[in-house]
Order: C-alpha cells, then structure tokens, then sequence
C-alpha cells in the first residue's frame, strides 16, 4: 500500500483535481498492467475473507444478518423480493405519473395544429404552467417531446437554461440536437454537413439547419425552454426575434415550461419580442393531485405486499407539504423505505413463502426472532386472556411447536390481505357515508392510527342518521358495489368472506325494501322523515311572566317514517359493527409486512447537518466516547483542556461576541492549554527529581506554546473553513463571527 | 449586586409580546398630539417608574424633563425622532459608562439605571428601530413581564437594580437561542474588545508548522479511528444504496477523505470479486485548480481510455460523456467528489452539472460536505437528480490537505501570506511556458529528483550532456541551440 502512512506525508493525489481510482496502479507501470493486475487480484482475494463467498455472476449488495447466522439462500431471497416488489411498484408509478400529464399533453397537441393554420406570421408558442416543482418538469417534456414526434413528423429539442448560457450555445444546441450530430469540434468549429458537400456552416447558423431540412420535410421544430425562469431575459428576447424571422423558412414552435406566472415571463421579455408570439396557456396537473394518485397506486392500493405504518407515512405526507418536496422525492422516500424494510429486516424473507424453494431455508433463528415480535406476544398474551380451551392450546403450540408456528407465519399472507381489505372496505365505506375528509390519503393515515368512535360526533352512526332518503339508498348501493366488486382504482378484490357475505345479502335486502318506501312514499306524495332528521322535531317557543321558554316536541311520526328509522338504525347497527378499524400492529406477524419507523428515513432525506455540527462542536465526547474530555461539563461552561483544538476554540467563539480580538482568543486558548499541560507535568516531575535548570525548562516552555500555536492555528483554520469566521478590518487582528450556531 | 436577580430575565411569554403588539396597532391612526410625553404605548409601569426616578440627570436624558402620566392606551409618540436621539445619546451615554468603568459610586450607578432604562424602555416601544433591537426589545418587555401586575405600577428598587444588573453583566445570558444571541452581539455601539495584538507573537511559518506537526501525538488519535472503524462499518449499506440509484452526501465534523479512500478501496475490491467492470474517479473539492473541464475529461477517460472527448463547454462535454456512457453499458462508473461543497465547486452551475452526472444511471456518485450549510447548495432540481442519501459521518479528523492551515490563517488575519501565491504563480508561469519548455521542466524536474534520491542529499548536479541527450530522446528539441534557449527559457 502506497498510503501506509497517511499521517504526515502527501501523496501527489492529494492535490489532483480529480484521478481514476486504482490502488494496483500505483505499483505498476501502466504497459504492464494486465498481469500486474492478476497477481493482486490473487492476493487482494486471498486477504479478503469475505470475497470468495459469493461466486454467481450478480453482485450481492445485502449482509447476513441475525448477527451473522443468516444463510445466503435467505440473504439473496430478501435481495430478490426487494428487487421484485420494487419493480412491481416502480412500474406503477412510472404508469400514473404517464396518466396524469395525458390531458396536457393532448391539449397542447392540439394546440399546435390549430396554430398552424391561426397563427399567421407570428411564432405559436404553448406556455404550459408546470409549477414550482422544477423537478418533475423533465418528465413531463420528455412525455411531451414523445407524444408531440409520435403525432407528426418533427424534431423536438430542449433547452435548459444551464445549457443555453448565451445566443451562440442555445443556437448551437438547436441545431446539433436537431441535426442529431455531434459537433466536430476543431480550431474554426464549422459544420459539414454531409460527405461531398463542399459548404461548410458555422455551428450557430440556422442555415445549417434550413439546408438540412431541405431533404426532410418537418411539420415542426419544436424548441422547449424547460425551465424559462432560469433564462437570461436578454437571451430569451433575442431567441424569439430570430427564430420567429426564421419561420418562414423553418418550421419552429415554442414551449415554455413556467413555473411561477405567465404575466411575470412577459414583463420579462421585450415588447418587440412579445408580439411577434402567437401563445396559449396550458395548466399542469398540480402535484398535490399527482401526490394523491401515487400515494394511492402505491400505499393505500390492496396489493401492495408492503404496508405502511401511520407514523412513518404522516411524515412522509408532513414533509410533502412542509418543504414542497415534490413528487420525486416522495418517491425516493418509499423507495428506501423498501429498501430499509428489506435490507435490515431478517423476516422480510417471510413476504411471499409460496415462491419456490419454500421453507428449508428458514433456520432457527428466523424461528426464535419470530418468537421475540411484539405482535407474537401480544397474540399469545390476548389467547391466555380468553382462556378457552382452544385459544389456550393455540397459545401453548405458538410457543412450544416449531411446526405450528411455521404455519401460522405462513398465514400470515392471508391475515395481511384480510386486514388490509377489510380495513379498505371500511375506509371506503366511511367516505361514501361523508365520514371522512376529502384528501384520501390523509384519511388512510388517520384510519391506521387512530379507531373510530362508535358513537358521538364524526361516527359512522351520526352521518348515517343525518342522511335522507335518496341518500341513504345512495350509500346503500355504494356500500354493496364495495363490497361485492371491490375497488378497481385500490385494486381491491371483490370480499368473500362469511360476514361479509352476510352483510351484503342484507344490505341487499335492506336496499329493497327501502326502494320500495320510497316509491309508496312517492306515490303518496309525502316525505319521508327519520326521528333524528331536524325537520321532525318542532321547536315550541312559549312567553310565559316575560320570560321565553324553549321547549322541543317530536313530530308526529308516520307510519312510514317510522319505518324509516328502523331501516336507519339496523343499517348503522350493521356496519358500525363490520367496520371496525384495528391497528395494523396487532395482527401476528404483521412485522414481516409492516413497516413503521421514522428513525433512518427522516435522518437520511432531511439531514441535520446545523444540529450535528453543534454537537460534534460543543460535546466531542459523544463522537468520541473518550473519558478524558467528559469530565468537566460543557453546559458549566467549564471546558476540559483535552478537548480537540476546534471545539476549545469554538467553545470560546461562543462566549464572544460580534468581533473577536484573535490575540485574545490565543491567549484564552493557551492559558487553558498550558494550564492542563502544566499539571500534567508536575506530576511527571515529582516522579523524577531532575535538577531543574531554568534554561531547559524555559526552552520546554517554548516548545510547548509553538505546539499549543500549531494546534490553535488548525482549529481557527477549520472554523473558518467552516464559515464561522471571516476576515475583518475593523481593528487588527480582530475577525469576525459570522455564524451564530 | 446580587446575582439571584438573574432569575428575572426569564424569556418574554408569547402572549405578553402579543398583547403588545395588539395594543400598538390599536394605537397606530395617532391623534394630534394630546399629551406631549414622549413614548409611552401601553407601558405604564415603565413610564411609571421614569416618572419617579429623580431628575438629577436630567442632563442626560433631556427629553424626560416633562415626564406626563400616561393615559393608558391612548397615549402616544409625537416625535420619535425625539425619542431616537434619546436613545442614541443614552446608548452612548452606556457605553462610556461601561467602557470607563472604574469604581462607580451610587450616584452614578443611578444615572446609569436611568439611561439603561431609557434605553430598554424605548426599544420596548420603538417597533421601527428594526430588528436589531429586538434582543433587548424582549429583554424590556421580560422584565416588565416578571415585573407582575401591570395595572399597579409599584416602583420596586429591585426590580430597578434587576434590569440595570442583567444588562450590565458582561456575559450574556446562558442558554440563549442562537438568533437571539445574533442580536445581542449586533446590538449598535461598538464592540468591545481589547487593543491587544498579535504583535508580540512570532507568527507560525510553513517549515515549523509542519516539523511540529510532524512529532504531533493526538491524544484521541485512538478513538478518531475508532469512529472512523464505525463509520467503515456501514460500507456494505452505502454500497447497496449506490447500487440502488442514490447518491451519498457523508457531513459532519472532521475531514472524510480518509475515511472514503478507504470506501474506494472497499469498492475496488468489491468490483473485483463480483467481476463487474467498475472504475472509481475521485474528484479533489478542495484543490484551489479544481474545474468542472478536468473533472469531465478525467471522467471520459474512466469511462473509455481510448477516447479522448475534447475539451469544451461542461454542458456539451456532459453530452459526449453521456454517448461515452451509452456506448460501455456495463460499466458502473463510480465518482467520490472530497468536499463538494469546497470553494472551486461552488461556482454557478458546478452542482447542476455534477447533479447531471449524477443522474445517469450507471454512475454512483458519493461525496463528503464539510460546512454546515451544504444543503443550500442546490434546488429542488439538482436535489431531485442527486437524489441524495445522507448520513452523518463526523470523524473529527484533521484536515490535513484539504486545508492549508497557514496561509489560511494568516489570511483570516489580514497578515501578508509567506508564500508569494506560491501554487499559482508556478502555475501561472508554467502555463505561459510553451509545450516543449514545459516538456524540458518536466525532464529536467525529474532527473534531479531521481538524482536526489540515488544521492540522498541535498544539492545534486544534472550533467549537461546527459539533459540534452535525453531531451532529443523525447523529441523535446533537436539541436543544441534550440535546447539552449529552452532551458534558458
């Protein structure tokens, strides 16, 4: 190794701008590398323990874990399923993101045949507002730029504004992406374009193009500017002065992607440069939409193997709206989080069991980590609490047979499609019923966390009884659609379990008879009151000594409305009691699909670097783990001597204030350094009785304040660094704070 | 001066400072002048106690000579350029008390207590004075706070001696949040520190500081690389989240250069075991040369060595890099950018391209960022195509090349810098050299150091025979007079 040590010497890479990383290159001459190479590997692999563990051609990025004891069998199954069920929601995504720009992509199709015929001498130009979400703009012209070349003959070419940093590169930009060819870039940089051809075009002549046109006719040159915020609005004026006089001879159009307002990019440009556009306005799908759809294509939808807990998603939502994250991120975020789940979780093998190569490659470990689950213990506690014969021997075979318990994490498959079904069909349920607010997503979270109340203000009961007629027969028909088709959208499958078969034939029959009320009631040309609708109750208002008082009588209730409120209390009776919510925690096993824990997810996409700078900073002991510096506490404000030189100093850059006198700040630094050395060395010297020479011991003195200076040195030099300090000339010697951490 | 006074400052409740403000809109439409007080607002219990303060000093504070009862709400402001001035001239008057403070006798510590209260009070009041007053703003209106009831105006010497006391104690309040420690320390007036200087001290010089740091013993050398084995610990999980489409932002104290050398000989090794083709670029931040044309070039080349794609735009080389990349499709290109948020890698435009490169998906790409505040480095856009994983990877270990401790320090100074723009001059002068003078340094340079290492001291002599044979040899020159003017050069 080249870099034994690292400590004082410097090697020539540490002040190259940038190498190719090949620590076997340092050791041989570069036209002898092939064999150089071999022998390395030889040796690299002999050293490396783990290397020769994985022989199969695909590279295996997951460690073992169960503190080691995993079998690779299971390892390479956890990095499959991730593989698979990414894949699975990945594609999704990717189809909803597609779905939601279609309506603007067809908008501005037409548009651009029309403005053909409309647009005259000027340049028709589509603005679409894309909103602040700069990010999902990509996808959205690269949909543009296929749907728009599928519909005519054409070139599309996109502009960014990093790219098109003045006239000449924007124009050299069109023409390259649309003569598809890359630039022979030699000392005149000029064009050919085509063997034989004897002309010759500078990069940026839209000549160039015109001639090469000429032997394919295009309908259009589409030219987008992605982000038109970020043009120069000189660049933008010119760009559309000369393309426009261009027209004639080359077909272009315009597309500008907005992301604040069109009246804002037209006090931009100049007036001339405005007129010469013939323009319309096309609005995006916000994200908060496209953010709805994703999230419930790939959370809330029923196939999702994978399940997330209320925590985890109510801050993914939070940090949606909070930081404006955009769609990307969002999507990044659930990505690791499948990532987490699958990686760090041992019995996230236990996903999909029917795959082949079954159980054998479950070992006992998995076993006993399955024993260790909250949701395992919870069950087994719940069935000693019933106390039945069976639930007790269910309880004692879970903890004593192996067998059993294979079993019943085999099913647990089923009883996470049960639940989560259920748990839809309820959700779905309350919202035809009102229930809950309109943001679907927001109301999933809600539902995993928290239970309904079964009576009161926000129950399923209240909205019911609030219903009328019509109404009811409308939740009525909704409830069995639910409950008998699913839900295509949440691909929900249609229920078929006892109960709610049960519920069905008699919501079935509820639904009958209450079309049957409802056109007697018709035909006898009255309305139909419930006891609970306002309507029949009559408030009474009577004066009595001048006083008023208030009294309220129940209307007379019809035979019929009698009957009405029958229906109504058996329908809430019935589906108060089938929709019950439950926390997905508690179904056994729910660990190998659950997931629910904020910890790595919010570390990982929303760093802290302020907070862990302050700590690093103020308490190094914690990073450290070193007994030396804890002992005095920070919070004191008494600092240890041992601390590293950049914490003493920012230690010491607390205490000051707006200015620092850096003579000052040295000899604070020095006193509490040579303090500490001082006693050091006492002790050292009453150990051995040198005979103290002055001359000796001030020399020592000196030494140790040039060391204490180096050291001082190297930590202002990293605040610096760092931009807690700046140069100041106000006073001599004096720098100033900037940063207030 | 008691201490426990100290317990006063608790921080202003937020309803209190509600209140405040509800009253001073209230009171914003201000009627002809009915009373001629100066300020007043809705503080009674302030202009209570000024009221009943002694006008000894009344030289001090002019503008209080006609203290008038406040009328509860309605009172008002007829000129706040009155009120400004007072405060300025009890500013200054507080300033030279506490910068000539010798022993203060209770006469003038009472004249302080009253212009420290002028000048609380009226911050208090004054809204525009902006918000570099609100440090003391909050601290008036605490005081009133613990002050108690408002409506009972009792002149209490302690709560007096409490305010002078907290504002006269040179160390701020502990435990402030930092945006209010912002406005204590650019409070107006000057700062105060010490004329002392540097002078006497003899400045470091490159030689000394290296020879010392050179028989330098960290005492937590140890537990620096134990952090860093904790650190290393987590390769294979950074490996499958590069594997993954993420890039890796490692932050924190310490310089990570270490610490991802080692990733890159971790990844090498996996590279190799696993039989796919990787190459791994590190990428210098902090090197003073660093630009985004070498950092592509070398790119292209990692990717194919035979290519070379010509030097240009950063925007056009990404697009041959991109058709380089397409080309070698089974290649995972591996960049570790050191220190990206380093001043060369700040310029416009730097992070969106490497935020490009980043993006295709056969490069991963793992940086470190040493400053807090890399975060505002980029937008949603570059963000989005970083797609960035973070972890915090303090290390504590030194800077040892990212920095150049010396010249950066004397620089923070104001001092003149020992080394004569030592990188860049050579540079620079080297630059202007033709290829072929350039080509003879490099000779040149490098007999005499194969010279001094087969000698081992210090002045080597070249033979002037063995140069020129050697330089024809390489086609640096062809006739003796050529290669004289050429070394002359």
């Amino acid at each position: 190794m080249s870099t034994e040590d690292p400590q004082n010497t410097f090697t020539q890479e540490d002040h190259q701008v940038a190498f190719i990383f090949n620590p076997e290159e340092n050791e041989a001459p570069r036209r002898e590398r092939p064999p150089k190479r071999r022998k390395t590997a030889k040796r690299a692999s002999a050293t490396e323990n783990e290397a020769g563990q994985d022989e199969e051609n695909s590279p295996l990025w997951f460690t073992p874990l169960l503190s080691g004891a995993e079998g690779m069998a299971c390892v390479r199954r956890r990095e499959r399923l991730l593989e698979e069920k990414w894949a699975v929601i990945d594609a999704r995504i990717k189809d909803i993101l597609r779905d939601s720009n279609s309506a603007t992509l067809d908008d501005v199709s037409r548009f651009v045949t029309e403005a053909k015929a409309q647009c005259g001498d000027k340049i028709p130009s589509a603005f679409i507002i894309t909103g602040p979400n700069i990010a999902s703009q990509d996808l959205l012209f690269e949909q543009l730029s296929d749907s728009l070349q599928k519909s005519s003959p054409s070139k599309f070419i996109r502009l960014r504004s990093s790219e098109a940093t003045n006239l000449k590169n924007a124009l050299k930009k069109i023409i390259q992406d649309a003569t598809s060819k890359t630039l022979v870039v030699d000392g005149e940089e000029d064009l050919q374009l085509r063997q034989g051809s004897n002309r010759r075009y500078l990069p940026y002549d839209l000549e160039a193009l015109h001639e090469f046109l000429g032997h394919q006719p295009h309908e259009n040159i589409f030219v987008a500017f992605q982000d038109s915020e970020g043009f120069d609005s000189g660049l933008l004026s010119d760009i559309i002065a000369l393309l426009s006089s261009w027209r004639p001879q080359i077909p272009f159009t315009l597309l500008f992607g907005i992301a604040t307002s069109i009246d804002l990019l037209e006090s931009r440009l100049l007036k001339s440069a405005c007129r010469l556009i013939y323009g319309a306005q096309f609005d995006c799908v916000q994200t908060d939409t496209i953010l709805e759809n994703v999230f419930k294509g790939t959370v809330i939808s029923s196939d999702v193997p994978l399940r997330l807990g209320p925590q985890i998603l109510r801050s993914m939502l939070d940090r949606q709206r909070d930081h404006m994250a955009g769609i990307q991120a969002f999507i990044s975020s659930l990505k690791y989080i499948y990532m987490c789940h699958f990686y760090a979780n041992a019995l996230s093998v236990l996903l999909a069991p029917d795959i082949e190569g079954g159980e054998e490659i479950l070992q006992a470990e998995h076993i006993e980590a399955l024993r260790y689950l909250p949701s395992f213990r919870n069950e087994v506690e719940k069935a000693v609490g019933l106390a039945t014969v069976d639930s007790l021997q269910h309880a004692r075979s879970l903890i004593e047979d192996d067998e059993y318990l294979l079993s019943q994490a085999r099913a647990s498959n089923d009883c996470r499609q049960g639940w989560m079904d259920g748990h839809l069909r309820s959700l779905l349920v309350r919202e035809a019923a009102g229930a809950i607010q309109p943001p679907l997503s927001r109301a999933y979270v809600d539902s995993l966390s928290a239970t309904y109340p079964d009576s009161g203000n926000g129950s399923l009961t209240e909205y019911i009884r609030r219903m009328g007629i019509s109404a009811l027969i409308g939740l009525l028909r909704r409830a069995i659609y639910i409950f008998k088709e699913g839900e295509p959208s949440l691909h929900l499958q249609p229920a078929s379990r006892e109960e709610d078969v049960a519920l069905l034939s008699f919501l079935g029959e509820t639904l009958s008879r209450l079309e049957q009320l409802e056109s007697d009631a018709e035909s006898a040309g009255i309305t139909l009151l419930t006891k609970y609708s306002s309507q029949s109750k009559v408030m009474r208002t009577t004066v009595i000594a001048q006083r008023v008082q208030l009294s309220r009588d129940s209307a007379a209730l019809r035979d019929e409305d009698r009957q009405l409120t029958d229906i109504v209390d058996a329908v809430t009776e019935r589906l108060t009691a089938h929709i019950r919510a439950s926390r997905p925690d508690k179904v056994l096993f729910s660990e190998t699909w659950l997931y629910d824990s904020r910890s790595p997810l919010r570390d990982v996409m929303v760093p802290r670097p302020r907070v862990t700078f302050k700590r690093s900073l103020a308490r190094p002991y914690d990073y450290l783990a070193c007994s030396c510096c804890k002992g005095g506490d920070a919070e004191d404000g008494t600092m240890q001597a041992t601390l590293p030189a950049t914490s003493i100093l920012y230690h010491l850059y607390l205490e000051a204030g707006s200015l620092i006198n850096v003579a000052d700040l040295w000899s604070a630094f020095y006193a509490l350094v040579s303090g500490h050395k001082e006693e050091e060395k006492k002790e050292e010297e009453s150990e051995d009785d040198d005979d103290d020479d002055d001359d000796e011991k001030q020399q020592k003195k000196q030494h140790d304040e040039r060391k204490a200076l180096v050291m001082f040195y190297r930590g202002l030099a990293e605040l610096r660094a760092m931009g807690f300090v700046k140069s100041s000339k106000k006073k001599t010697d004096h720098i100033a704070k900037v940063r207030w951490l | 001066m008691d201490t426990n006074e100290e317990d006063n400052t608790n921080p202003p409740s937020l309803g209190d400072k509600m209140d405040i403000e509800i009253q001073e809109t209230a009171t914003e439409p201000e009627p002809s002048a009915t009373t001629p007080t100066p300020r007043r607002r809705g503080r009674p219990p302030k202009s209570k106690s000024n009221n009943s303060t002694p006008n000894a000093k009344s030289n001090v504070v002019p503008v209080f000579s006609t203290p008038t009862k406040a009328v509860g709400f309605n009172a008002l402001t007829p000129g706040r350029a009155a009120d400004r001035s007072a405060r300025r001239k009890s500013a200054r008057a507080l300033i030279d008390r506490v910068v000539g403070d010798g022993g203060s006798d209770d006469d003038d510590q009472l004249g302080a207590d009253i212009t420290r209260q002028i000048y609380e009070s009226s911050d208090a009041e004054d809204e525009d004075d902006g918000e570099d007053e609100l440090e003391e703003r909050t601290d008036g209106e605490a005081a009133g706070l613990a002050q108690g009831d408002p409506a009972t105006p009792s002149k209490t010497p302690a709560r007096r001696k409490a305010r002078a006391k907290r504002a006269r104690s040179p160390t701020p309040p502990r435990d402030l949040p930092s945006h209010e420690l912002y406005f204590l320390h650019n409070k107006p007036g000057r700062p105060k520190t010490s004329d002392n200087t540097l002078a006497s001290l003899n400045l470091l010089s490159h030689d000394e500081y290296f020879s010392i740091l050179h028989d330098h013993q960290d005492r937590h050398a140890e537990n620096i690389e134990y952090l860093e084995s904790l650190h290393a610990e987590s390769f294979p999980q950074w490996a499958f989240e590069l594997s993954q489409g993420f890039s890796i932002c490692l932050f924190g104290l310490g310089s990570k250069r270490p610490l991802l050398h080692k990733f890159a000989t971790y990844i090498h090794s996996n590279n190799k075991s696993s039989k796919t083709v990787g190459k791994i670029v590190m990428v210098n931040g902090y090197a003073h040369t660093t630009n985004l044309r070498e950092i592509l070039s070398v790119v292209a080349s990692a990717i194919d060595p035979l290519q070379r794609i010509p030097t240009a735009q950063p925007a056009i080389m990404i697009q041959n890099i991109a058709s380089l990349l397409s080309a070698a499709s089974k290649l995972t290109l591996t960049i570790i950018v050191n220190s990206i948020d380093a001043a060369p890698l700040r310029k416009p435009g730097a992070q969106a391209i490497l935020a490009q490169l980043a993006a295709f998906p056969q490069v991963n790409l793992i940086c470190s960022a040493d400053t807090p505040d890399f975060t505002l480095l980029w937008d949603i856009g570059v963000r989005s195509d970083f797609n960035f994983v973070f972890h915090d990877c303090t290390t504590f270990s030194p800077f040892k090349v990212e920095l150049d401790v010396v010249d950066d320090v004397h620089e923070l100074l104001g001092r003149q810098s020992q080394r004569v723009n030592g990188r860049e001059g050579v540079a620079f002068v080297l630059k202007s050299l033709t290829e072929n003078a350039k080509n003879l340094f490099r000779l040149l340079v490098g007999e005499v150091l194969i010279a001094m290492e087969d000698e081992g001291d210090e002045d080597v002599g070249l033979e002037y025979r063995m140069v020129y044979n050697k330089a024809v040899e390489e086609f640096i020159c062809s006739s003796e007079m050529a290669f004289r003017t050429l070394l002359k050069e």
